[in-house]
């Protein structure tokens, strides 16, 4: 019994002391992106759902403090899933009250990361759990893997270059899970082909991803409001 | 042969009811394009609703391009009856007014004057689809401006750059065309046993909604029949609008028109060389 | 001689009903050749082979010297008509109809060309006129000058004066006899009625139930040698007796009344003879054959179209 209870007491000692480490880290994100009143960046954006045919297409990212996200296609029309605002690094941080629980070491992309999972105490926000794979070096998000309560779950993963200084990805992919998609065709007034149809692989249908490649940005040169209309 | 078509083109265009389809294709176009004006995002809202509930679309949906796409998507259903007004007239108006006797007792080939006859019908269905291009493309970029086009399928949404829009609509153009010229033949071969217009004229429209019916109905039977109905092909025009486009089966829908159109008027010559002419 | 159309064994079978039964004739060179029969005799059917509108189902056409059937655009250049009424676009001016069918023709002409063929029917002044606004008449002689506007050697005509006022009907036969008697063309015209074509054709072609029942000179046909003369007299048995006393007894008939059969040329002699004795006459008529079959058939039509009051 003694053992045991000195055993819970040093598990809940070292998880704290974990915990404090795992916090402090991610006060250093934190602390980084914060850095960053807005910014503009172009770059490519190409959605890869499988109900979905667009093809790749230059576009103008905008941001702003606190979470205020747009991506946008000049003279076009841009598709982001619903709550892509998730893209948004900034956006992987929470708000308000949670609890972090560590989650060990993790590699992504080769590097290193530290493990932590978020678990927001309001009731208030759609967020379940968040796992963030921090690159303590860099003190970068490398990875993010979010559970929602409303939305499914969704991936993030996010690669570093140029702008590591200021905690802003070269490239970003979220993946998420989508519904599926059907429209009568008497609506569609759809052309017929005949013959066998494709075996529609169900797996894949129910997977999509929007890989945005940041080429440039502009870091806190003030973003017009009217941008995120 | 084009000194016939000329003349028959000037007799096309001296009748009232010729224009007709050009009034009712610009009044149609004109509704439409004041309605998306005026309530555009609620038939947007309408349109997107199954693929709005998981995604955000960016930019300017209700351009010119995608009002154009609307305006083809419900007219080219129903500019057939329309074309079927003067190419069903084109040999039993003739007959019914008397005037066929005069046309065969003259020193042309019957050959030449059904072709002629035909091709002048051609000819018409033709400007009528520049006719609704102009109006429709024209007026919808003006008032909406131009942005990419996001075209709705059964099983796929798909957004074509703006860039990438205009080649597509000019190959429907030429694609509808054949469609339109399908139908004219259909109501041609039928002109040629009658002695009034309004046995062809209807027979003709018949054919085609029936056809079209069996066509838009998503009922697996009709699917079975699909493939041989020439309206399914006649859809095939949105074949452009895929990415990439299935050219092998945009030209073979393509070509089962074409076999129709020859068929269609190889059977009307032959008809109209054994006719009695007894009007 | 030359004939402009020859037809030999000419048939046609609409299903079950024959409707041209071997039929053969000749239309000599500029000749107005009349072509009669009563409605429904199959002379419609007979011109609309002579045109290509129906084909025959058996027998050969030759028109101005050459195979209809092989030389079909060839003779048709060289030909104008008139089927029925004249039906012409009606939603067109009377210029662009001539017009039309003038190119339709293979004549080129200018429009001071087309409106002089326009006065010539007396329309130049309604040339720019919609033919819908034009009264029958108007239309007959617009249909007559789109025939003309190729300057055809034959010229077939289709009944032309149906439904024309009497006005109309004599503008239309005179316009007949000039183009033969002035311009020396070949006009083959149908009509149901004998007075008509009696008064213009050189020769006719008298048809019924698809079949040929004279052809001639209208001259014999209307005049044989042989004529039958009715005489109604104050004492007609006295007159018998008279008559048989004579020369005369080989020419009477046996019949009720006095018939004579006799040479037209006597006519006068036989009249002259019964005033020198005495003989009070009533009437004295000269009846031939093919009036005997005209009044027969339009007897045989008044009780078809007689309905009971």
């Amino acid at each position: 019994m003694k053992i045991f209870l000195l055993f819970c007491c040093s598990f809940l000692f070292t998880s704290t002391l974990f915990a404090q480490k795992e916090e402090a880290l991610l006060q250093k994100v934190k602390a980084k992106l914060n850095t960053v009143t807005d910014y503009e960046a172009s770059g490519k954006m190409k959605l890869d759902v499988s109900f979905i045919n667009a093809a790749e297409s230059d576009v103008t990212i905008y941001f702003k403090k606190p979470n205020k996200f747009k991506v946008k296609k000049a003279g076009g029309i841009s598709i982001l899933p619903k709550g892509g605002v998730s893209v948004n690094t900034a956006s992987l941080l929470p708000v308000g009250n949670y609890q972090t629980i560590p989650g060990g070491k993790g590699v992504v992309d080769g590097v290193t990361t530290t493990i932590i999972k978020l678990i927001p105490t309001d009731e208030i926000g759609d967020v379940v759990l968040s796992t963030l794979y921090i690159d303590e070096n860099a003190a970068v998000i490398r990875k993010a893997v979010v559970n929602t309560k409303e939305s499914g779950s969704y991936e993030v993963g996010m690669s570093y270059r140029k702008y590591t200084a200021w905690g802003l990805p070269d490239k970003v992919v979220f993946s998420f899970n989508t519904k599926d998609y059907k429209l009568p065709k008497g609506i569609t007034f759809e052309y017929e082909k005949g013959g066998a149809k494709p075996v529609e692989d169900k797996a894949k249908n129910k997977k999509g991803s929007v890989t945005i490649l940041y080429e440039s940005y502009k870091i806190n040169k003030g973003v017009d409001e009217k941008n995120f209309l | 042969m084009w000194t016939l078509t000329r003349i028959e083109l000037f007799k096309i265009f001296k009748k009232s009811r010729t224009y007709i389809a050009f009034a009712a294709i610009g009044a149609i176009i004109i509704l439409i394009q004041l309605a998306m004006y005026s309530d555009g995002e609620s038939y947007l809202e309408f349109m997107l609703g199954n693929i709005n509930t998981a995604f955000e679309i960016e930019g300017n949906k209700l351009n010119g391009y995608f009002v154009f796409y609307l305006i083809l998507h419900t007219l080219l259903v129903h500019v057939p009856l329309l074309i079927c007004l003067v190419a069903g007239d084109a040999v039993a108006g003739e007959a019914n007014m008397g005037t066929l006797r005069l046309l065969v007792t003259k020193p042309i080939s019957r050959t030449g004057l059904i072709l002629s006859k035909f091709l002048a019908s051609s000819i018409y269905t033709l400007l009528l689809l520049t006719f609704m291009a102009v109006l429709g493309l024209g007026v919808s970029v003006a008032l909406f401006g131009v942005s990419d086009l996001m075209v709705q399928k059964s099983d796929m949404f798909i957004l074509l750059d703006k860039t990438d829009v205009l080649w597509r609509y000019a190959a429907a153009y030429g694609f509808a065309a054949l469609s339109m010229i399908t139908v004219a033949a259909v109501a041609f071969l039928f002109s040629v046993f009658a002695d009034n217009s309004i046995g062809p004229i209807i027979a003709a429209m018949s054919v085609v909604i029936v056809a079209t019916i069996l066509t838009t109905m998503d009922i697996p039977i009709f699917n079975a029949l699909k493939p041989y109905l020439f309206t399914n092909h006649m859809l095939n025009w949105k074949g452009f609008f895929d990415n990439p486009v299935d050219l092998r089966e945009v030209l073979k829908s393509a070509g089962i028109l074409v076999l129709h159109i020859i068929l269609f008027v190889s059977l009307a010559v032959y008809f109209f060389r054994k006719k009695d002419v007894l009007s | 001689m030359s004939f402009i159309i020859d037809v030999k064994g000419l048939t046609k079978v609409f299903k079950e009903v024959t409707a041209v039964d071997d039929l053969s004739f000749s239309v000599p060179k500029g000749e107005v050749y009349g072509f009669l029969g009563q409605n429904g005799a199959g002379k419609s059917t007979t011109i609309r082979m002579l045109l290509t509108l129906i084909q025959p189902t058996s027998g050969s056409v030759s028109i101005l010297g050459k195979d209809l059937l092989h030389h079909r655009k060839e003779v048709l250049r060289q030909t104008g008509a008139i089927i029925e009424k004249p039906d012409l676009y009606k939603y067109l001016t009377a210029l662009e109809n001539i017009s039309i069918m003038a190119r339709l023709s293979g004549v080129r002409l200018t429009k001071q060309e087309l409106l002089r063929q326009l006065e010539r029917v007396g329309l130049a002044e309604r040339a720019t006129s919609k033919v819908k606004t034009f009264s029958q008449g108007m239309k007959q002689r617009l249909g007559i000058a789109c025939a003309l506007v190729n300057n055809p050697q034959l010229i077939i005509l289709d009944e032309p004066t149906n439904g024309l006022d009497p006005q109309g009907i004599a503008d239309v036969r005179n316009l007949i006899l000039s183009l033969s008697k002035d311009e020396g063309k070949t006009i083959f015209v149908s009509s149901h009625l004998l007075s008509e074509i009696e008064v213009m054709a050189d020769s006719m072609l008298i048809i019924d139930k698809g079949k040929k029942v004279a052809e001639g000179k209208a001259e014999d046909l209307l005049h044989p040698s042989d004529t039958l003369v009715q005489l109604e007299t104050a004492n007609d048995a006295e007159t018998k007796k008279l008559l048989l006393q004579n020369r005369w007894s080989t020419y009477l008939q046996n019949g009720n009344g006095i018939l004579l059969k006799m040479h037209r040329a006597e006519v006068p002699a036989l009249n002259t003879f019964l005033v020198q004795n005495g003989v009070e006459v009533f009437s004295l008529r000269s009846k031939h054959s093919l009036e005997d079959y005209f009044l027969s058939l339009t007897t045989a039509n008044q009780h078809v179209d007689t309905y009971p009051n």
